[in-house]
């Protein structure tokens, strides 16, 4: 056997094709192999395999990318969660939401109450140290542990609700105040709007989603005291490329206010929300599978020619200082003048 | 240049002479499949680098004194036209009242048929009472008469606006003589079946503000804002707000290249029963422009378009308030007009969309050198892998 192995039988396809070949080959005869040669091969290919992994992890990681819009369109309703410790008993608390629409929502009939024991440290905890069990189960046994029947002086509200997707103010306020009912005047000495956000977001929940008020302890020993929360929430859209689903919530930017009032004015803790025109939206994405090839390829073919025409040029250099001269071998094929020494 | 010249010297690219060559039918095959995968790569470089791109931008938007016009399409089957008055109001102070200016008023034939009536048949007003004595100064019955025909009310419809400028409920024209010359009353009832579709375009001060169709004449009463809803009210024959918004855009159309949603009310629908029913649309407008290739801050380009864009949320309630019948916890507010309200609101920020090319010409080169360059190496590798495979073969059959 000789030439013909490669399946270069002597038919005129294979001759004519033969003719296209752009990568003569060397004789194995007119080549030579050296140390040095094949130790830069060794680093070069380190290099890429370095530089190849560094994409890959890059692909599988993927990345995010922020895009915003005019938000699509035709708004209805909005949830809001809540959870929320108020240092009131639950009897003498009033909950309502009022918008734009001049709709009244009474969400005291939507969201749950349960008496429970004031406690602001498990709280705070939660929320700078995220999902630590201790803490957790301390806030658990805090606020759940006492029976309704005890009454611990505070009462926790968490729920959900729906309410128009406009302009609002969902506030808690003391019965008898602010409020034309026909109930039962509370007395000014009880009044205490301390509280305990351990959470407030509105729409679906979203891992990545931070909402600024969680954990968010207000305290005061005044009993007629405003805190009053100005919220705007900003709808968002997590997308994934990959697995093709989308989550339509809600972030929100929040400002604090809080202040001593006159026993004139309604004491309580308000939310006034406000919806923003543009809609954000995030989504992970993925390159495309050829595209990472192409960049493969791209990297490792650069680094071998742009190494073999370095390591070839410092040859060139080093034999035109010691004005040898010497026939040489072609560098893109990564072998260079010195090397026959 | 002789083979010392020191350029000679530092020929990066050294060629084996030929003799030391060899060319095998598989260097052949992979130059032929190479060439082929360069030529695919640079067509999709081509085509990358010819793509036009329109990048939105966020900015806040600095233009001032604008207005904001207001183009509209929206078809009542249950109201004529005779009731339905378009007002603008806006937190400016401003109103306008009754707008006809750049709104047509089109009548359908009853519903479900729902098709334009002819308006030669059947026209409810003689704009001018030219056939009565030129001497002719109607009454207008207490009311102060418009000043154009010094105090004199010509026609039915001078009565009425008379009425409405101070508060007066008008009704059917009872007695009122230029009414019944013009049997005011007769057309009335018999339109009473017809519906009304509202088309046009409006300009108005770029603030906070509302506009809303509403039956009858409105007027402002001690800083209130007032429909005479008399005649809505006092028909024997169902009136509902029931709607159709074909159109309804704050300026002229993006082009289709950029990819947002077009009018997010556009051939939209609601449905009552119910005669004293509010529609509420709550409508956040951003402005938006649109900058085509090669347009730099300054100058003015053709295709330029400013326009805005428009979020919303809709509402709807009963004007009987109490509780919402789908939502029990929701509990409505009582009275107010009926009518279809929009209520806009302009917001600070405003998106640019910007045209321009995915990649520069730079970039473009850059990529077809990296594509042939890329592709021939690999390429090389493979042929080299095959060639010196094939001769170790070759060896060990020989060895």
């Amino acid at each position: 056997m000789n030439e013909e192995f490669f399946g270069e039988k002597r038919t005129s396809l294979g001759e004519s094709v033969r003719t296209f070949d752009a990568f003569p080959k060397t004789r194995a005869t007119y080549t030579t192999r050296t140390p040095r040669g094949g130790a830069i091969t060794l680093l070069l290919l380190l290099t890429s395999a370095c530089l190849t992994l560094t994409e890959l992890r890059n692909y599988l990681t993927g990345s995010e990318s922020h895009t915003f819009m005019v938000e699509p369109g035709i708004g209805h309703d909005m949830q809001i969660n809540l959870d929320i410790t108020v240092a009131m008993p639950c009897s003498s608390l009033h909950l309502n939401v009022q918008d734009a629409m001049q709709d009244r929502i009474l969400a005291g009939e939507l969201l749950s109450r349960e008496e429970v024991w004031f406690d602001d440290a498990g709280a705070h905890k939660l929320y700078s140290e995220g999902a630590d069990a201790e803490t957790e189960r301390r806030l658990f046994s805090s606020l759940v542990g006492k029976g309704a029947g005890e009454g611990g002086g505070s009462c926790r509200i968490y729920g959900s609700m729906g309410v128009n997707r406009i302009l609002g103010d969902f506030h808690i306020t003391a019965k008898g105040h602010g409020y034309w009912e026909d109930g039962a005047h509370i007395d000014h000495r009880s009044f205490n709007f301390s509280h305990v956000i351990t959470e407030l977001s509105f729409g679906d929940y979203y891992p990545k989603l931070v909402n600024p008020l969680d954990g968010v302890v207000s305290k005061t020993d005044e009993n007629f005291h405003k805190f009053q929360y100005f919220l705007s929430i900003v709808p968002t859209t997590y997308e994934s490329q990959t697995s093709g689903k989308s989550l339509l919530t809600n972030q929100y930017a929040v400002t604090e206010q809080s202040r001593k009032i006159s026993s004139h004015s309604v004491p309580g803790i308000y939310f006034k929300y406000d919806i923003e025109p543009i809609s954000l939206k995030i989504s992970d994405r993925r390159t495309a599978l050829l595209a990472f090839v192409v960049r493969l390829v791209n990297i490792v073919s650069g680094i071998l020619v742009g190494g073999g025409w370095v390591y070839g040029l410092f040859g060139t250099l080093a034999g035109y200082f010691r004005r040898q001269r010497r026939t040489t071998d072609g560098m893109l094929n990564g072998r260079a003048l010195g090397d026959e020494e | 240049m002789g083979r010392g010249s020191r350029l000679t010297r530092l020929d990066a690219f050294t060629k084996t002479v030929e003799d030391a060559r060899v060319r095998t039918t598989s260097g052949g095959i992979v130059t032929l499949v190479s060439l082929f995968v360069v030529f695919v790569l640079v067509v999709g470089e081509f085509r990358e680098y010819r793509r036009i791109q329109v990048l939105p931008e966020l900015v806040v938007d600095k233009t001032r004194g604008e207005q904001l016009p207001i183009s509209l399409n929206i078809t009542f089957p249950h109201i004529p036209c005779e009731l339905l008055t378009l007002d603008v109001m806006d937190v400016s102070g401003e109103q306008q009242s009754s707008i006809t200016h750049g709104i047509h008023l089109t009548r359908l034939t009853p519903f479900p048929e729902s098709k334009p009536v002819s308006t030669t048949s059947l026209n409810v007003h003689e704009d001018t009472a030219s056939h009565l004595d030129p001497a002719y100064c109607g009454k207008c019955y207490g009311a102060p008469g418009p000043e154009k025909d010094k105090g004199c009310c010509q026609t039915c419809e001078d009565v009425r606006e008379a009425y409405a400028s101070i508060g007066w409920a008008f009704g059917k024209g009872e007695g009122v003589e230029q009414c019944e010359r013009e049997h005011y009353a007769e057309r009335l009832d018999e339109m009473r079946e017809e519906g009304c579709n509202i088309a046009g375009h409006l300009s108005v001060n770029k603030v906070i503000g509302n506009f809303h169709i509403a039956p009858g004449k409105s007027f402002s009463s001690a800083q209130m804002h007032v429909h005479d809803l008399n005649q809505y009210f006092a028909s024997t024959k169902e009136h509902t707000f029931t709607h159709t918004i074909h159109h309804l855009s704050f300026g002229p159309d993006l082009p289709a290249n950029v990819k947002v949603q077009r009018n997010p009310l556009d051939d939209s629908r609601q449905v009552t029963q119910e005669r004293s029913f509010n529609f509420m649309y709550f409508i956040k407008v951003v402005s938006t422009s649109y900058l085509p290739l090669g347009t730099s801050e300054n100058s003015y380009i053709p295709g330029a378009i400013e326009t805005h864009q428009y979020s919303v949320t809709s509402h709807k309630r009963s004007l009987m308030g109490g509780a919402d019948k789908e939502h029990a916890s929701t509990i409505h507010a009582r009275g107010g007009i009926p009518g279809v309200f929009f209520s806009y609101d302009i917001s600070p920020m405003k998106v640019i969309n910007r045209e321009v090319r995915a990649k520069s010409f730079a970039g473009f080169l850059t990529g077809v050198c990296a594509v042939i360059g890329g592709t021939l190496t690999v390429a090389a590798a493979i042929d080299r892998g095959l060639y010196e495979g094939g001769m170790r073969v070759k060896k060990l059959h020989q060895g």
